[in-house]
């Protein structure tokens, strides 16, 4: 991390694609987690990535900014969700978007991601991003949670998904 | 399926139903060509109270570099705004992608954008002594 983060700032624009690789997704999910649509959630994206760019020169801590970039992702998804009028994270009912292609759909039959959808948003939530997060500060900023508790709800939220997979 | 296989099934369920959009991906990297390497950024502070001659659907926003302050009001598409100190300068709209929109401030400062396309945006303003851009907003 630190050392993409170096070679990015000396101008490396393959470093900075691999930052973007290795955090898009949970980027993504973190937007995701506050029921924003797909044209808000890839604005909060943009302007996360935008954001890092501008202070890539002052960076203080190279190693942080993995929890850096969840952490504004995730004001900026909360402001957008406050524009939207949407309810914080926490709330226990909302659909996934609609599938996006055959495949997809194909794919969403199958056992977790049936299970997935019918559990808590919380959980589902928690989930995602705790498979996502490159570590334990990205996913306590993504969930605003202390790291302590991490692990026993990760491990309640796995607890429920398998008591749906195996009835 | 233990643990780890059932997380690594989570982490395929969700791309299968849910994936970070290509175009997505390509804005981010693209993020990159937007580094200014030279220019002032100019960060967000605090804007001045509303004065009540618009409605509630603006927006204030001001930002500011040593030397210069640009104050903006966002209505839906439409921001206006000034610089101060008052000068007659090229505004150029930064986007994701690259330079969009492009107008001039007047000798007053003053400058205006009816309708911009929406999404992330930035304000290039080239002064004499440099160039300032204003951090990112989300029309």
């Amino acid at each position: 991390m630190r050392e993409l983060v170096l070679r990015a700032r000396d101008g490396d624009a393959a470093a900075w694609t691999a930052l973007v690789e290795r955090h898009a997704e949970t980027l993504w999910a973190v937007a995701r987690s506050w029921r924003l649509g797909d044209a808000d959630c890839a604005d909060v994206v943009q302007l996360t990535w935008l954001r890092l760019v501008e202070r890539l020169d002052t960076i203080q801590d190279p190693d942080a900014v993995g929890a850096w970039l969840v952490v504004t992702a995730r004001r900026e998804a909360a402001r957008t969700a406050r524009e939207r009028g949407y309810e914080p994270l926490g709330a226990t009912t909302a659909a996934l978007p609609p599938p996006h292609d055959v495949v997809a759909a194909r794919e969403q039959v199958c056992a977790v991601g049936t299970a997935l959808r019918t559990l808590p948003r919380r959980c589902r939530d928690l989930l995602r991003l705790a498979a996502l997060a490159p570590g334990q500060a990205e996913l306590a900023a993504a969930l605003d949670m202390p790291v302590g508790g991490l692990g026993p709800t990760r491990a309640r939220c796995l607890q429920k998904l398998r008591r749906k997979l195996t009835p | 399926m233990n643990d780890d296989e059932l997380v690594a099934a989570v982490v395929r369920a969700f791309r299968a139903m849910d994936p970070v959009p290509g175009r997505v991906l390509d804005a981010s990297r693209a993020a990159f060509g937007r580094r200014m390497v030279g220019a002032v950024v100019a960060g967000e502070v605090p804007a001045p109270e509303p004065v009540g001659m618009r409605g509630g659907e603006v927006r204030r926003v001001a930002f500011e570099a040593p030397g210069a302050l640009v104050e903006m009001e966002v209505a839906g598409r439409e921001v206006a705004g000034r610089l101060r100190p008052a000068v007659a300068v090229p505004v150029v709209v930064r986007r994701a992608g690259g330079d969009g929109e492009r107008t001039r401030t007047d000798a007053g400062g003053r400058f205006a954008f009816p309708e911009l396309a929406r999404g992330p945006l930035s304000l290039v303003f080239e002064l004499g002594a440099g160039t300032v851009v204003t951090s990112w907003i989300r029309v």
